[in-house]
């Protein structure tokens, strides 16, 4: 039998893992030290400037696009059970939008002589018509919060001519401006965020004021021209100042004043936002005519 | 076979990355559940498998958190880093056949960090709700990461 056995060559052992490792294999596989080397890394990209900015964007565009990308599923079935919803009571809103088109009819009778007086009366007082702004609308791709920062990222970037501290609006009034803006992604700081300060006016009384998120849904008033003449219930609307936001764009309303202290409740509710639209930045003549127009008076 | 082993070690960094990611845009009447959801991940790879959980997966992690939350770079690579130091020395004080001592060990740690960032980034009252929130969801996403540990490489 041994003649039909084949004769098997006993090889080299197989490698295995060393139980004895040398000095400088204890030291790369040692914690502390990686930890260390990825400590002086990082401390090199925080203070050198240019590399950390190239860094920053980069990671931005990355994280708020693969976020978007494994959020659509889910905001699909949140779109998808807000249809059902929304179907369900399409009659009663029928009904609804029907009456209050009747009323807005009646309303335009009634403004278009005075749209008409407005224009000629513009025209003798020989107003300054500004260019009217153009503006495009982005789709909202996800609301990441953490408890510090309100913001949300929409799913258009420098591709479509986007800039930093572009006005973000919706047709109820002002949402932000913008913060960050990559390729194809940018982060739009929301009014009551802690780091938003717009300038603002009152519409009744006309006093200057900042509009200032403090994180909370009630963004107050600061630097204030005289805060005896404000209103409760008052309209605060965009002052124009700081050539960012337009003059005139709904804000939300005085809603308490307490020891000087003034809250705004804003007429844009953040969370149901989908879609929002972004006005074109000021031309560099206008801004430059803005500002000696402002140094005149 | 080996390019698949290698793939299960980027398992922890993944699954911290999508609990971040789908994470940070859930809310419970109005408060976050980030950012104490994604240690929950974190805090389990680097107890029961720190062989998977890299180094660099958590620096990149942190990384990924703060660019997308807006702060500045390296806050919470530093912090998941001092984790997964700190890590290898309560691992084995931590590590029992007891969930709940399991479990009390991940309310201390994340609360623990939750300071550190906290004082960091002045936050405030809503980091403690989210405190809480991870602590009732520990269970359930231990139990899905134990899953994915235990069976991944068995069908491997």
């Amino acid at each position: 039998m041994a003649f039909f056995s084949r004769h098997q060559k006993i090889g080299p052992p197989k490698p295995t893992a060393n139980p004895y490792p040398s000095r400088f294999q204890k030291w790369r596989s040692s914690l502390g030290i990686t930890f260390f080397s990825i400590l002086v890394m990082g401390a090199a990209l925080r203070f050198y400037k240019p590399f950390y900015h190239g860094i920053q964007q980069g990671l931005f565009e990355t994280t708020a696009t693969t976020q978007g990308v494994l959020n659509s599923p889910f905001q699909a079935l949140h779109h998808f059970f807000n249809d059902i919803v929304l179907s369900l009571s399409l009659r009663q809103d029928y009904a609804l939008l029907q009456a209050e088109n009747e009323v807005l009819k009646e309303q335009l009778q009634v403004l278009k002589p005075l749209q008409h007086e407005n224009e000629v009366l513009k025209k003798s007082l020989k107003v300054t018509a500004f260019e009217r702004h153009g503006h495009l609308t982005a789709r909202v791709l996800s609301n990441p919060y953490d408890g510090m920062h309100h913001f949300f990222l929409i799913a258009a970037g420098k591709k479509e001519g986007l800039e930093k501290d572009q006005a973000v609006i919706v047709p109820t009034g002002v949402v932000g401006r913008l913060e960050t803006v990559g390729t194809y992604v940018a982060r739009v700081l929301l009014l009551n965020d802690a780091r938003s300060r717009i300038p603002v006016m009152t519409e009744n009384s006309a006093q200057k004021a900042i509009l200032a998120g403090d994180g909370s849904h009630m963004p107050t008033l600061v630097y204030v021209g005289d805060v005896r003449k404000i209103r409760r219930g008052e309209k605060v609307v965009t002052s124009g100042l700081g050539g960012i936001f337009p003059a005139g764009l709904s804000v939300g309303v005085v809603d308490d004043i307490t020891n000087g202290k003034i809250s705004v409740r804003l007429y844009v509710a953040f969370h149901t936002l989908e879609w929002v639209h972004l006005l074109k930045p000021y031309t560099a003549e206008f801004l430059e005519e803005f500002t000696t127009g402002l140094e005149n008076e | 076979m080996k390019i698949i082993s290698v793939c299960l070690r980027f398992i922890p960094f993944l699954t911290i990355v999508f609990t971040m990611f789908v994470g940070c845009t859930l809310r419970i009447a109005g408060t976050p559940l980030c950012p104490a959801l994604f240690l929950i991940p974190s805090y389990y790879w680097i107890l029961f498998r720190p062989d998977w959980s890299l180094l660099w997966s958590l620096f990149a992690a942190g990384l990924f958190y703060d660019s997308l939350m807006g702060y500045t770079l390296g806050l919470s690579s530093f912090l998941l880093l001092l984790s997964a130091f700190l890590g290898q020395y309560i691992r084995p004080l931590v590590i029992t056949y007891y969930f709940p001592f399991v479990w009390g060990g991940f309310g201390l740690y994340s609360f623990g960090y939750l300071i550190v960032y906290g004082f960091s980034i002045e936050g405030n009252l809503m980091l403690v709700l989210s405190w809480l929130y991870s602590l009732m969801l520990y269970p359930i996403v231990a139990w899905w990461l134990s899953h994915l540990q235990n069976r991944l490489p068995s069908y491997v």
